[in-house]
């Protein structure tokens, strides 16, 4: 017999040493995580603000007010901002996610506290001249209208419009109309309110030295700031309704169907998500699911379909998707409804849940490599509110879940009628 | 400065390893070189369907992926005009069964029809949903078709039709196996928490005894040198009409496209381009506006497009377009060309960080016959002058050699 006729043996991952994610408090009580990586010549920092969607008046007053913070201000144009910025060899984004805001830049070692100090002068003294205001809302209106062309934007939108319908956050999307309507005070009203002199986070990680830090942290502090907290609306979700039919979103120019489905998960223990985590993986959540593994491997029905939950604050939803041909989602569907069955029905078999244990466990200690992962698990533990020794446990967490465990869990939160169903495109 | 060693094997794979226990992982990249230009006419798109066949299985293993996840790790390939690229990542702990699954599939690759069917599903709907179903989705359709007649730089990986994709037949997949999945046309690079003497056992033990199966590719990327600029007008799922403008110019083993791309990112690479500050900021005419060159292995293309504003016409964007790229010429712009080559230093300091990427680096420069070019890139963009990038800029991108696509909004 050849040797090659035996797979070489594996070894699983054992609960390793975690590296703690320890925030610290300046002097002047700035939070901030630090990871230095001496060497690299190559430094990321970025910094949170608690604020979002959640608190605007206006439809798109706080993604203009993000996305425009390097838009002119101090007496320099966007162009004179951004032209310095570029010249420093630094790339700088800023994005407004679904609970916080955050900018963040990347540049050499050598200049990051002068990029640093030049964005955080500009991001303060924003003044969001009005012609990049309206040029603004042209730019943006094409690039959504252009993203309207696809399945899978209605798919997901029409989900979140049922299911969230009382958390306009998450379930209000705005016309495009109302760029139009957003007007220079509601920036600056927006950015007086939650972005000057806020109480932020910042995260400062590849090679950045202690005196370097402290050179960051004083320019922070140049600014007057209150102590860091968030400001977010707890979601309250309750939907009694069962969902039976899929809504049906027609795209005339579409040669495919991308089919959704998403439920709404609340708040759950630190151990209990790891629990989701894992029927999660077996249902959609990697390539060896059964949702990939039935519909794509076996059957060759789709490009790609998985599964994933997708964080709001206190909860996430659960979501299911994938694009395929319009005449094969009918048999889509009915493979979904098996293996949903399958997992509420009989216990996972031992070797596959040892494979998706041992597959996360990969993952998981992977994640920790490289001189920009502590700084985006530490965001994680923020965002999450996960206490100090998450991580340290989540290995432990992971190989003590069975198969009864999980059965248990398809049950209580695998009824399909408990997810909204979208089919969009070619219907 | 990135270490790393290079050895070869008798059986004609090449080996880069590149020691890094700073990191819990080994990556075990292979580049073939076959990619889409190795096609036939009438079978385009069958290097990315015969990636996707890659992962069926082999000889001794029954499921590739199973064994990677079981072992903790991950991988999964991409398929370009000019070579085909396969990455595993595991734990160092589990790296020799990255070896055992990238030296079987290079062995004995599993072929047979249900695999061969399956994948062709899968890969026509990969092809709707890229091509059919976005904004742009047969760009490199049209491009491609403009700028080339013979080449099989005509046609995207991704190929011409998906009926190409549906009629391939098991014999073909077997013959492009036999053909391009050997040994002495591949590199292979190891990267991680493996050491050099490990790496070279674990090598000779998994690869050592794979015997050539054909000779290296010899298709020297067969880019027409002449063309004839065309016009061409096209509708797209866009809501805004489109203009692009596209040249064909020196590949990456010409000297001169690496100034082409830094004028390219001047020109128009950012918001502070003078294509955005013009056609977008000042004029008003488009919602968006770029350029780019793209340095392949054989062939090099410059695209400039905006994306138009309601009531502005195809004619005028056209002409702006052209108008500000001649006058580009003659008043080179020192400080944005500074800017573009720190731009580019601290994008070569990032790059090579994570072990995937640097090792995907190390493969494509060992495939282009200098891996030590990893070390040398900043260097050399630094040696790039001004003067010789816009003079070559105005000699490529001259108005009358320019192919012209205009776009409209479907229905």
């Amino acid at each position: 017999m050849s040797y090659r006729e035996k797979a070489p043996e594996v070894r699983s991952i054992a609960n390793f040493n975690v590296p703690e994610i320890a925030f610290q408090k300046s002097a002047k009580g700035t939070l901030y995580f630090h990871e230095d990586s001496p060497g690299i010549g190559a430094a990321s920092v970025f910094w949170l603000v608690p604020v979002s969607k959640q608190s605007q008046s206006k439809a798109f007053q706080a993604l203009a007010s993000v996305e425009m913070l390097l838009s002119g201000g101090d007496g320099k144009s966007e162009k004179e901002i951004l032209q310095h910025i570029e010249h420093l060899g630094a790339s700088v984004g800023n994005d407004s996610e679904q609970l916080y805001a955050r900018i963040h830049f990347r540049c050499a070692k050598q200049v990051v506290e002068d990029v640093f100090a030049w964005v955080l002068n500009h991001v303060e003294r924003a003044e969001y001249p009005q012609e990049e205001l309206e040029r603004y809302g042209i730019i943006k209106r094409a690039s959504i209208e252009r993203r309207m062309q696809t399945p899978g934007y209605w798919s997901d939108r029409k989900a979140k419009e049922l299911l969230y319908k009382d958390l306009p956050w998450v379930g209000t999307f705005g016309s495009l109309d109302d760029f139009s309507v957003l007007q220079r005070e509601d920036l600056m009203n927006f950015h007086q309110k939650h972005i000057k002199n806020s109480p932020g986070v910042l995260f400062f990680s590849g090679d950045i030295d202690s005196q370097q830090k402290e050179n960051l942290l004083n320019i922070w502090e140049l600014y007057e700031r209150g102590s860091f907290a968030w400001s977010l609306v707890d979601e309250n979700i309750i939907n009694a309704s069962a969902f039976v039919d899929p809504i049906k979103h027609a795209m005339p120019n579409s040669s495919q169907v991308s089919m959704r489905w998403m439920k709404h998960i609340g708040h759950l223990e630190e151990s209990a998500t790891h629990q989701y985590s894992l029927l999660n993986m077996v249902l959609g959540g990697y390539f060896g699911s059964r949702l990939m593994q039935e519909l794509r491997e076996k059957q060759g029905l789709t490009y790609g379909i998985s599964s994933y939950f997708k964080p709001l604050w206190k909860g996430r939803s659960w979501n299911i998707s994938g694009e395929m041909n319009s005449e094969n989602t009918e048999k889509a569907l009915i493979s979904m409804g098996n293996i949903i069955e399958e997992l509420q029905q009989h216990p996972i078999p031992a070797d596959e849940l040892d494979r998706a244990k041992r597959y996360y466990a990969g993952m998981f200690r992977s994640g920790f490599d490289g001189p920009f992962a502590q700084a985006t698990k530490a965001l994680q533990t923020l965002v999450r509110s996960n206490s100090s020794d998450y991580y340290a446990q989540t290995l432990d967490h992971i190989w003590n879940i069975n198969s009864a465990m999980l059965l248990q869990l398809a049950q209580n939160e695998l009824d399909t009628k408990t997810f909204v169903k979208v089919v969009a495109g070619e219907v | 400065m990135i270490e790393f060693n290079r050895f070869e094997l008798p059986n004609g794979l090449r080996v880069i390893h590149q020691h890094d226990p700073s990191v819990s992982t080994v990556v075990l990249n292979t580049l073939y070189n076959v990619g889409a230009r190795d096609e036939s006419p009438d079978r385009t798109g069958f290097a990315h369907l015969f990636e996707h066949l890659m992962f069926a299985g082999s000889r001794n293993v029954a499921s590739f992926d199973k064994e990677i996840e079981q072992a903790g790790g991950q991988n999964n390939a991409f398929t370009n005009n000019e070579f085909t690229n396969y990455y595993i990542s595991v734990p160092a702990e589990n790296i020799e069964t990255a070896f055992w699954l990238e030296s079987d599939r290079m062995l004995a690759l599993n072929i047979n029809e249900n695999s061969l069917s399956v994948q062709q599903g899968v890969v026509i709907e990969e092809f709707k949903q890229r091509c059919f179903n976005a904004p742009f989705g047969l760009l490199w359709h049209h491009v491609r078709d403009m700028l080339y007649k013979e080449s099989p730089y005509r046609w995207p990986t991704i190929g011409l039709t998906f009926d190409h994709i549906s009629e391939a037949k098991l014999s073909d997949v077997q013959a492009f196996y036999q053909r391009f999945y050997s040994p002495n046309n591949a590199v292979l690079s190891v990267v991680g928490n493996l050491n050099l003497e490990d790496c070279k056992s674990l090598v000779n033990k998994w690869f050592g005894d794979i015997h050539i199966s054909g000779e290296a590719n010899k298709n020297n990327y067969p880019v027409e040198q002449s063309w004839s600029p065309s016009r061409r007008t096209e509708e797209d799922l866009s809501p805004n009409p489109v203009v692009f403008l596209v040249w064909k110019g020196p590949n990456i083993r010409e000297e001169e496209s690496l100034g082409l791309e830094l004028y390219s990112d001047v020109l128009g690479g950012s918001e502070v381009s003078e294509l955005y500050e013009k056609l977008v900021k000042q004029e008003g005419l488009c919602n968006a506006a770029e350029c780019f060159y793209m340095r392949g292995i054989g062939e090099g293309l410059f695209m400039a497009y905006g994306i138009l504003n309601e009531g502005v016409s195809h004619e005028t964007v056209e002409n702006r377009l052209f108008e500000i790229i001649e006058e580009s010429f003659d008043k080179p712009d020192i400080y944005a060309f500074e800017s573009a080559k720190n731009k580019t230093y601290t994008q070569l300091l990032f790059e090579p960080i994570n072990p995937m990427s640097r090792a995907q680096k190390l493969a494509f420069w060992e495939h282009l016959g200098n891996p030590e070019m990893i070390n040398k890139e900043a260097e050399t963009v630094n040696g790039v002058s001004i003067e010789t990038a816009y003079a070559s800029a105005k000699k490529w991108f001259a108005r009358e050699t320019a192919s012209v696509l205009y776009y409209n909004p479907k229905n």
